[in-house]
C-alpha cells in the first residue's frame, strides 16, 4: 500500500532527526546525560533498522534490532549500577 | 478489505509514532542546559520516545519486540534516573554530606556520654565539693 510506504518514510525522517538530537544529548558534559543519549541512540537505530528491513524485505535487520534492543538495555542498566556506586568511593 | 483496514491501522501507528518522536525531539532541543535538574526533564521526554518506539514496532508487525521493550523501557528509565540521583546529583550529595555530619555528631555525643558514665568517681567528688561550699 502506498500510504504504508509513505508513513514508513515519514518515520524514517523523524528517526533521523531524533538520532541527531540523541547525539546532542550524548555530547553533554555529565556522564549520566551521555548514558541517556547512548541508550536512546540504540533505540533509534533499532527502530530505523526495523523500518529499513521492512521496506526492503531484509530479514536479518530484525535480528540485529532485537540484539540492539536487549543488549542496549543490559548495557544501560550495568553502567547505571556502576555510576551509582561511584558516590560511595 | 481486512488487509486494507490493517494497512491503514499500521500506517496510523507509524505516523503517530513519527509525530511523537518529532515533538519529543523538538522539546529536547529547546531545553536549556543551564536549567536546574534538566536531566529528569529529558528523561521524561524520552519516555514519550520509548512509547512511540513501541507503537512503531506494533506498526511494523513486531508485537513480540514491542512487548519486550514495553516491559524493559521503564526499568531502563528508572535505572538512569537512579544512577544520576545517587551518582552525580550535587544537591543530593550535599544533603547526603550534611546527613553524614549529623550522624557523626550524634556518634561523638554518645561517645562522650559513655565517657562520662565511666567517670562516676569524678562526679561524686564534684558533688561533694558543691555540698561543702553550700
Amino acid at each position: 500500500m502506498e500510504i504504508l510506504l509513505i508513513s514508513q518514510y515519514i518515520l524514517m525522517v523523524s528517526l533521523v532527526i531524533f538520532l541527531l538530537v540523541a547525539i546532542k544529548i550524548t555530547t553533554n558534559k555529565t556522564i549520566a546525560m551521555g548514558l541517556i543519549g547512548s541508550a536512546t541512540f540504540s533505540l533509534g537505530i533499532a527502530i530505523l533498522l526495523l523500518v529499513y528491513g521492512n521496506i526492503h524485505n531484509i530479514e536479518f535487520c530484525k535480528d540485529i534490532a532485537l540484539a540492539l534492543l536487549i543488549l542496549g538495555v543490559i548495557g544501560t542498566i550495568a553502567f547505571s549500577i556502576v555510576l551509582r556506586r561511584e558516590k560511595h568511593d | 478489505m481486512i488487509n486494507t483496514i490493517f494497512g491503514i491501522f499500521q500506517s496510523l501507528c507509524l505516523i503517530i509514532a513519527a509525530i511523537l518522536i518529532l515533538i519529543a525531539s523538538i522539546g529536547i532541543v529547546r531545553l536549556k542546559d543551564e536549567m536546574d535538574k534538566v536531566i529528569y526533564v529529558r528523561l521524561h521526554f524520552l519516555g514519550i520516545v520509548d512509547i512511540a518506539g513501541v507503537l512503531a514496532m506494533i506498526g511494523l508487525n513486531q508485537p513480540l519486540l514491542a512487548a519486550i521493550y514495553f516491559i524493559l523501557a521503564p526499568i531502563v528509565g528508572h535505572a538512569m534516573a537512579n544512577a544520576y540521583y545517587y551518582g552525580e546529583d550535587k544537591n543530593n550529595k550535599e544533603s547526603a554530606a550534611s546527613d553524614n555530619n549529623d550522624s557523626k555528631n550524634n556518634n561523638t555525643t554518645k561517645f562522650k556520654e559513655e565517657q562520662i558514665d565511666n567517670q562516676d568517681e569524678k562526679y561524686s567528688i564534684s558533688k561533694l565539693n558543691i555540698i561543702n561550699e553550700d
